[in-house]
């Protein structure tokens, strides 16, 4: 009798579907995971590495569109929110795909950056369906399908003038050093700190000092300052 | 690709390589040196994360205080409330002894409530409860007299 109750509760545990309880189990475990991570030694440094991503992230996006995160959000809270969702499941890491938790909460970070900035750019481009001064409506059908509208090809022209705004920015900062000239250059080929300092032929800890100064430099050069330049070389 | 595409093209890129560049292999004392250049508040970000983590991850360290916590505020309110409830007695025994003076009834245990602070919340209850029976009773003989009459 015993053992058949025993066996009826021990069955009565494994009534549960196995996919939804692995699933359940899953979305705990990399909640559960994230906190312990998040928790220890590494904390601190984890959040304060996707501050710092965030925040230079949030700055290239702004030199792609002339001002600052839009909704009156900033790269922290960005991050903040973040955070807290893995923390209580409502996104998940999964870490069979990206077993590093910083890469997993950067891509999280970007994509939400990136949301935000499209929906800005969304906002700034005007109504496809619009009246026109002569009485006509306009509609999709009036933009060949290949192409952009024109706000859009305005707006892109007025984008990629901000973006090389900021670049002639940076390079008048660097202008007259040649180490840091040395590196700029470089940039227009890679991305990657060893590959710059292999192309380069300059030592490691060189590399890592010009980078210092190209942090002070690029943290100068703020959206806000790249927007008012471009404008001001705009006037005829 | 005309020559103001090409130019829009490599700035982009550029500034893609640039920031990409600024965020590999970083060290701790980089992150925080660049974050500082950028006006963050490094102290203050690292405080408001250990609260996101004591709101949103709690241990079970802090799910337990948290509950004492709580549970100490729940036993203040409940304190002040008996006490309220032991205050509303005392006016409903007061009003009901005057009530049953000015009618000229009987006060048997009309002694009990002169010592109202050394009585417990039980004697106020009771005592409350055989006034209101002392009452009914004295109403129900003032009835049945007059009924008589």
């Amino acid at each position: 009798m015993i053992a058949d109750e025993f066996w009826f509760f021990a069955k009565k545990s494994w009534q549960i579907p196995n996919f939804g309880r692995h699933k359940r189990i899953g979305m705990a475990d990399a909640k559960d995971r994230a906190a312990e991570i998040l928790r220890g030694p590494e904390g601190g440094g984890i959040y304060l590495s996707l501050l710092d991503f965030a925040q230079k992230l949030a700055r290239r996006y702004g030199w792609k569109l002339g001002g600052s995160l839009p909704q009156s959000r900033s790269p922290d809270e960005v991050v903040k929110d973040v955070v807290i969702k893995v923390l209580e499941g409502n996104r998940v890491w999964d870490e069979t795909k990206e077993p590093s938790l910083v890469n997993a909460l950067k891509g999280m970070v970007r994509s939400d950056l990136g949301h935000l900035f499209t929906g800005y750019e969304a906002t700034h481009l005007e109504p496809i369906a619009k009246s026109l001064p002569d009485g006509s409506e306009r509609a999709a059908d009036d933009f060949p399908t290949s192409e952009a509208n024109p706000e859009q090809i305005l707006l892109q022209r007025e984008q990629s003038g901000l973006e090389i705004v900021a670049l002639d920015m940076i390079l008048e900062e660097v202008q007259g050093n040649a180490d840091l000239e040395r590196v700029f250059l470089e940039l227009y080929e890679s991305d990657s700190l060893q590959e710059v300092a292999r192309r380069s032929e300059l030592p490691m800890d060189r590399v890592y000092s010009v980078r210092r100064e190209l942090e002070r430099i690029a943290t100068r050069i703020t959206p806000q300052r790249v927007a008012r330049e471009a404008r001001n070389r705009r006037k005829p | 690709m005309n020559e103001d595409e090409k130019r829009n093209r490599e700035a982009a890129q550029f500034l893609d390589n640039l920031t990409a560049f600024l965020l590999d292999d970083r060290s701790k004392e980089e992150i925080l040196e660049s974050l500082q250049a950028q006006g963050v508040d490094t102290e203050e970000r690292l405080r408001e994360f250990s609260q996101i983590l004591s709101e949103h991850a709690p241990t079970w360290r802090e799910r337990a205080s948290r509950a004492r916590r709580l549970a100490k505020v729940e036993f203040q309110h409940e304190q002040v409330k008996v006490r309220r409830n032991r205050n509303e007695v005392m006016r409903e025994i007061q009003a009901l002894v005057e009530s049953m003076r000015a009618q000229g009834f009987p006060l048997e245990a009309g002694a009990f409530h002169r010592k109202f602070k050394e009585a417990t919340d039980q004697d106020l209850e009771s005592l409350l409860e055989d006034l209101r029976i002392q009452r009914d009773l004295a109403l129900r003989k003032e009835r049945d007299a007059n009924l008589d009459d």
